[in-house]
C-alpha cells in the first residue's frame, strides 16, 4: 500500500512535466492546427544542449535553461517561418515534413553525441524530500511539479486577461474572423510557437535532472506527449495538463507491478483503454 | 473613397471574378447585388485581402491596398461584417467587442466605442457576459456589426446581414445601418434580396457570374427589367 | 474485363522477370541493395493502401512489419514450428490488430491527425512489447540461419532466394494495388478520401471500407516483414518494430507522391538506393552523417514539392499549356448613362 501511494505521488509529480510537454504541443495546435511530430526530438535537442553547456561551462541545467530557452525559441521560430508555414495548407505534408525533421535531428544528435546514455548532473541530484512518514520524493520532481503549475498559471492568465492572449484565443476559435478584426494571424502563430518552444525547453531542463538521456529518445517523448494531448481534447490546455498527470501515474504505477520494459507499456494501454470508451479523449468533444 | 479596377480573382485554377471595377464615394451607401454564387462574397473578401488576389488595383483614400495582409486592411479603416457572422463562439459578447477593437489605433478608444455600440444595440448590453455561441441569430448579427464598428472604420462592409433573420431583426439591422450612414459612415452592402437592397442603398452594382453586369442608381434600377433578368437569367 | 487483367498480368510477369534477371546479374553489393529496394517498394505499396488510397497517415504499421519479421522466427527457434506456419500466423494476427485499430479510430469521425497520433502510440507500444517479451527476442533480436536450397534441380543461394521472395512480394503488392484501384472497394475509398460527407451521404460505409483497406494493408505489411527477415537473417527489433522504419518508408512515398500508384515505387526506387549509396560513401568519415544529409534532403524536397514528384511533374505540364477562359456574360453599359 505504501509503495502504491509512493508511486501515485511520484506519478503526479512526473506527470505534471509530461503534461507540460503536451501543453506546448497543444498550444501550437490550437493556434495553427499544426502538430510537430519532431516535438520530442526538439526536447531531446534541448536536453543535449544542457549536457553540452554542462560539459563545456559546467552549468547546472537549472541555469543553462536561460540560454537554451531563447535559443530553441529562435530555432523553432525559423523552422516554422521558413519550412512549415509556407506549406501549412497541406496538413498531411506538414506532418511528413516534421517526420523528416525528426530524422534529421535524431541523427544529428547521434552523430554528435554517439549512441550512449548520458547524464547531466544538477544541484538537486540525490536530494529527497520526506513528506510526513509516508512518502519520500525526489526534490527535482517536486521542483518540476511546482514549475509546471506556476508556468501554467502564468500562461492561463496571459491567455485570459491580456490583449495578446485574447488575440491568440481568437485565432484558435476563428482565424478568419481574427484576421478581419485586425489580428496579424501569421505573426501571432509564430509568437505562440516560439513561446511553446521555450516551454518545451523548460520541460527538458526539468526532466534532465536525475534522468539518463539518449539521442534516439525523441520519438518516445513525442509519443509520451501526444497521449495527454489527445486525451485532453487537443486544444483544452487545462485538460491536457490533467491528462499528463494521468499518464504519469499510469507509468509509475505500471512500473510497480510490471518489472522491466513492460512496465512502460502501461500508460499506452491506459491510453488505448480510455480511447475505447471515450474516443474523443477525456475532455474532448465529438465532432 | 474606394477605387477597385480590373480585379481578377479565383481559387486555384477556378476563376471567380473577371475584370471587376467599382468605386465607392465618401458617405455613400453602395449595394453589391447578384444571385447566389455570382461572386459577391469573393469580391468582398478580395477587398479585405482574405483572398490573396494578384491582378488588379485597389485604392482606399488614395492609398494602394492591393497587396496588404487582411489585418492591415482593417488597420487602414475598412471593416467587414462577414457572411454568417463568424463570431468567436467561446468568448462573451464583451470579449468579442474587445476583439473588434484590436488594431492599435482603436485600442485607446475602446471604452468609448463600446459605449457607442451598446447605445446602438441595447440588447447587446443586456447580454454582455453571455457567450457569443449561445446568442440568437439576430443578436449574433448585431454583435458582428458591433464588433466591426469597434475598429472605428471609415468604410463598413456588410456581407448579407439579413440572411436567416426574422423580419423584425432585419428591420433593426437596417435601421441601425441607416443611423450609421447618417452619422457619416460609408457603407458597402452585399445583399441577395433585390428589393431589400434597392430600398436601402443609393447606388449599386450587380454581379453576374463573376462580372459586373449592371451598375447605376438604385432608383433607376428598381424599374429596369434587365436587372431582374440578371438575377433570374441562367 | 478479364482480358484487360490477363494482359496486364502478362506485362507484369515480363517486367518481373526482366527485373529479376537484371538484378541477379549485378555484383553482390548492388544486388543486395536492389533486393532491399524491392522489399521496401513492397512495404511502401502495402502502406499506401491505407496511406495513399485510403488517405490516412498510419504510423503504426511497424506493428505488422515487426510481427511478420519476428513471430515466424520466434516460432521456429523456440517452438520448432515451420516458418510458413509462423508467417501465416503473423499475417492473421496482424489482420486482427489492423481491424481493431481501424475500429478504434474510425468508429467516429475524429480526423486524420487523431488517426496519425493514435497509430503512432500503438506503433510505439508494439516496440515496447517486443523489446519486453523474451519470446519475441527481447532487446537482442533473433537470428535465423537460412540455407541454400535446391529447387527443381537448380541450386539457389540464400541471396537468390531473397531476391525471388522480394520480387514476388513487390509484384504482389503492386498487383493488389492495381486490382484494388479498379475494384468497388477502391472506388469507395477514393470517394471517402475526396469528400467524407458526400461519400457517406451516398451510402458508403466508412468503417467497413477503411477496415477492409487496413486489413489488406496489414497482411501485406506482415508478409513484407517476413520477407525482410529472410533477407537479413538477423532480425533487430529496433529496426523492424520501431516506427522509424515505417516513417522512412512514408517519407519515400510522400516524396514520390502519396495518392498515386507509381508514386511510392518512384520514391522508394530513387531515394532508397540513394540513401544506401550515401551510406557507403560516408560511413567511414562520420557515422550517421549520411542519415542527416538524407533526412535534410527529404525535408527539402517536401518543402519545395509538397505535392510529391508526381504532383510536381503534373503541375509543370499544366503550366506549359496556359488556357484562357472565354467571356461568359457580355458586358452591359451602365443604364444611367442612357438616361432611363
Amino acid at each position: 500500500m505504501d509503495i502504491l501511494l509512493q508511486a501515485v505521488i511520484q506519478g503526479v509529480l512526473i506527470g505534471s512535466t509530461y503534461g507540460l510537454i503536451a501543453l506546448s504541443m497543444g498550444l501550437i495546435y490550437s493556434v495553427s492546427g499544426i502538430t510537430n511530430f519532431a516535438h520530442g526530438d526538439l526536447m531531446v535537442l534541448c536536453m543535449f544542449g544542457a549536457y553540452t553547456l554542462f560539459a563545456i561551462l559546467g552549468l547546472d541545467p537549472y541555469i543553462s535553461i536561460l540560454v537554451i530557452a531563447p535559443t530553441i525559441a529562435i530555432t523553432t521560430f525559423l523552422l516554422y517561418k521558413y519550412l512549415i508555414q509556407p506549406i501549412s495548407s497541406q496538413q498531411l505534408m506538414v506532418i511528413q515534413l516534421t517526420l523528416g525533421l525528426m530524422f534529421v535531428i535524431q541523427n544529428l544528435l547521434l552523430m554528435a553525441y554517439g549512441g550512449n546514455f548520458q547524464r547531466v548532473p544538477s544541484v538537486l541530484d540525490g536530494d529527497v524530500m520526506v513528506i510526513g512518514d509516508f512518502a519520500v520524493i525526489q526534490s527535482s520532481l517536486f521542483v518540476s511539479f511546482v514549475t509546471t503549475w506556476v508556468l501554467a498559471a502564468i500562461l492561463f492568465w496571459l491567455l485570459g486577461r491580456t490583449d495578446f492572449g485574447r488575440g491568440v484565443r481568437a485565432v484558435h476559435q476563428n482565424a478568419r474572423a481574427a484576421a478581419l478584426v485586425g489580428v496579424n494571424v501569421r505573426r501571432t502563430q509564430l509568437i505562440v510557437v516560439s513561446l511553446s518552444a521555450a516551454i518545451l525547453a523548460v520541460s527538458a531542463s526539468l526532466l534532465v535532472s536525475g534522468r539518463a538521456i539518449h539521442p534516439s529518445e525523441g520519438l518516445h517523448y513525442t509519443v509520451v506527449a501526444l497521449m495527454p494531448f489527445v486525451l485532453g481534447g487537443m486544444s483544452n490546455l487545462l485538460s491536457i495538463l490533467i491528462s499528463g498527470t494521468i499518464i504519469g501515474v499510469a507509468e509509475t504505477v505500471g512500473n510497480v507491478y510490471l518489472n522491466g520494459p513492460l512496465g512502460f507499456a502501461v500508460p499506452y494501454i491506459v491510453f488505448i483503454l480510455i480511447l475505447i470508451f471515450r474516443p474523443q479523449g477525456l475532455f474532448g468533444a465529438r465532432s | 473613397m474606394l477605387e477597385l479596377t480590373g480585379l481578377y480573382a479565383g481559387y486555384g485554377d477556378l476563376e471567380v471574378l473577371r475584370d471587376v471595377s467599382l468605386t465607392i464615394g465618401q458617405g455613400e451607401i453602395v449595394g453589391l447585388l447578384g444571385a447566389n454564387n455570382a461572386g459577391k462574397t469573393t469580391l468582398v473578401n478580395c477587398i479585405s485581402r482574405i483572398i490573396p488576389w494578384q491582378r488588379g488595383v485597389c485604392k482606399f483614400e488614395g492609398r494602394d491596398i492591393s497587396r496588404l495582409a487582411p489585418h492591415e486592411v482593417t488597420e487602414c479603416g475598412i471593416s467587414q461584417v462577414p457572411e454568417g457572422r463568424q463570431l468567436f463562439p467561446a468568448m462573451t459578447v464583451w470579449e468579442n467587442l474587445m476583439m473588434g477593437g484590436f488594431p492599435s489605433k482603436a485600442r485607446a478608444q475602446r471604452a468609448k466605442t463600446i459605449e457607442y455600440v451598446f447605445g446602438l444595440f441595447p440588447r447587446l448590453l443586456e447580454r454582455r457576459t453571455q457567450f457569443a455561441g449561445t446568442l440568437s441569430g439576430g443578436e449574433q448579427q448585431m454583435l458582428a456589426i458591433g464588433r466591426a464598428l469597434m475598429s472605428g472604420p471609415q468604410l463598413l462592409v456588410l456581407d448579407e446581414p439579413s440572411l436567416g433573420l426574422s423580419p423584425r431583426f432585419v428591420q433593426t439591422i437596417f435601421e441601425a445601418m441607416a443611423a450609421l450612414h447618417r452619422e457619416g459612415l460609408t457603407i458597402l452592402l452585399v445583399e441577395q434580396n433585390l428589393n431589400v437592397a434597392l430600398k436601402n442603398v443609393q447606388r449599386c452594382y450587380v454581379l453576374e457570374r463573376g462580372e459586373v453586369a449592371i451598375s447605376g442608381r438604385a432608383e433607376d434600377m428598381r424599374h429596369d427589367p434587365a436587372v431582374r433578368k440578371a438575377y433570374l437569367g441562367n | 474485363m478479364s482480358k484487360e487483367i490477363s494482359y496486364a498480368a502478362a506485362r507484369g510477369l515480363v517486367a518481373v522477370l526482366t527485373v529479376g534477371v537484371i538484378v541477379s546479374a549485378m555484383p553482390e553489393y548492388y544486388s543486395g541493395i536492389a533486393t532491399k529496394t524491392l522489399i521496401f517498394i513492397g512495404l511502401a505499396m502495402a502502406w499506401n493502401i491505407v496511406g495513399g488510397i485510403g488517405g490516412q497517415l498510419s504510423l503504426g504499421h511497424s506493428v505488422f512489419i515487426g510481427l511478420g519479421a519476428l513471430l515466424p522466427a520466434a516460432m521456429l527457434l523456440k517452438l520448432s514450428v515451420p516458418l510458413w506456419v509462423g508467417i501465416v500466423c503473423a499475417a492473421m494476427i496482424s489482420s486482427l490488430i489492423g481491424a481493431g485499430l481501424s475500429w478504434l479510430t474510425f468508429r467516429f469521425r475524429l480526423g486524420h491527425l487523431y488517426f496519425a497520433l493514435v497509430t503512432l502510440a500503438v506503433g510505439e507500444l508494439g516496440r515496447i512489447i517486443v523489446i519486453g517479451t523474451e519470446f519475441l527476442g527481447g532487446a537482442s533480436g533473433l537470428l535465423v540461419q537460412y540455407k541454400p536450397r535446391s529447387v527443381l534441380g537448380v541450386q539457389l543461394s540464400v541471396a537468390t532466394q531473397s531476391l525471388i521472395f522480394a520480387l514476388a512480394f513487390a509484384a504482389l503488392t503492386i498487383a493488389v494495388t492495381y486490382y484494388l484501384l479498379q475494384s468497388k472497394l477502391g472506388f469507395r475509398l477514393r470517394a471517402l478520401k475526396g469528400n467524407e460527407d458526400a461519400a457517406q451521404a451516398i451510402g458508403i460505409d466508412l468503417l467497413r471500407s477503411k477496415t477492409a483497406a487496413m486489413v489488406i494493408s496489414a497482411v501485406l505489411s506482415s508478409l513484407g516483414g517476413s520477407v525482410f527477415a529472410q533477407y537479413n537473417g538477423f532480425v533487430d527489433p529496433e529496426v523492424v518494430a520501431s516506427p522509424i522504419l515505417i516513417i522512412s518508408i512514408i517519407l519515400f512515398t510522400a516524396i514520390g507522391g502519396v495518392g498515386t500508384i507509381w508514386g511510392p515505387v518512384l520514391g522508394v526506387a530513387i531515394l532508397f538506393p540513394f540513401g544506401e549509396v550515401l551510406r557507403g560513401i560516408l560511413a567511414n568519415s562520420l557515422p550517421g552523417l549520411h542519415l542527416v544529409i538524407f533526412g535534410a534532403t527529404l525535408v527539402a524536397i517536401i518543402r519545395l514539392m509538397p505535392n510529391g514528384l508526381v504532383g510536381w511533374l503534373k503541375s509543370k505540364m499544366r503550366f506549359l499549356r496556359e488556357r484562357r477562359l472565354p467571356r461568359a456574360v457580355p458586358r452591359h453599359a451602365s443604364r444611367s448613362q442612357e438616361g432611363l
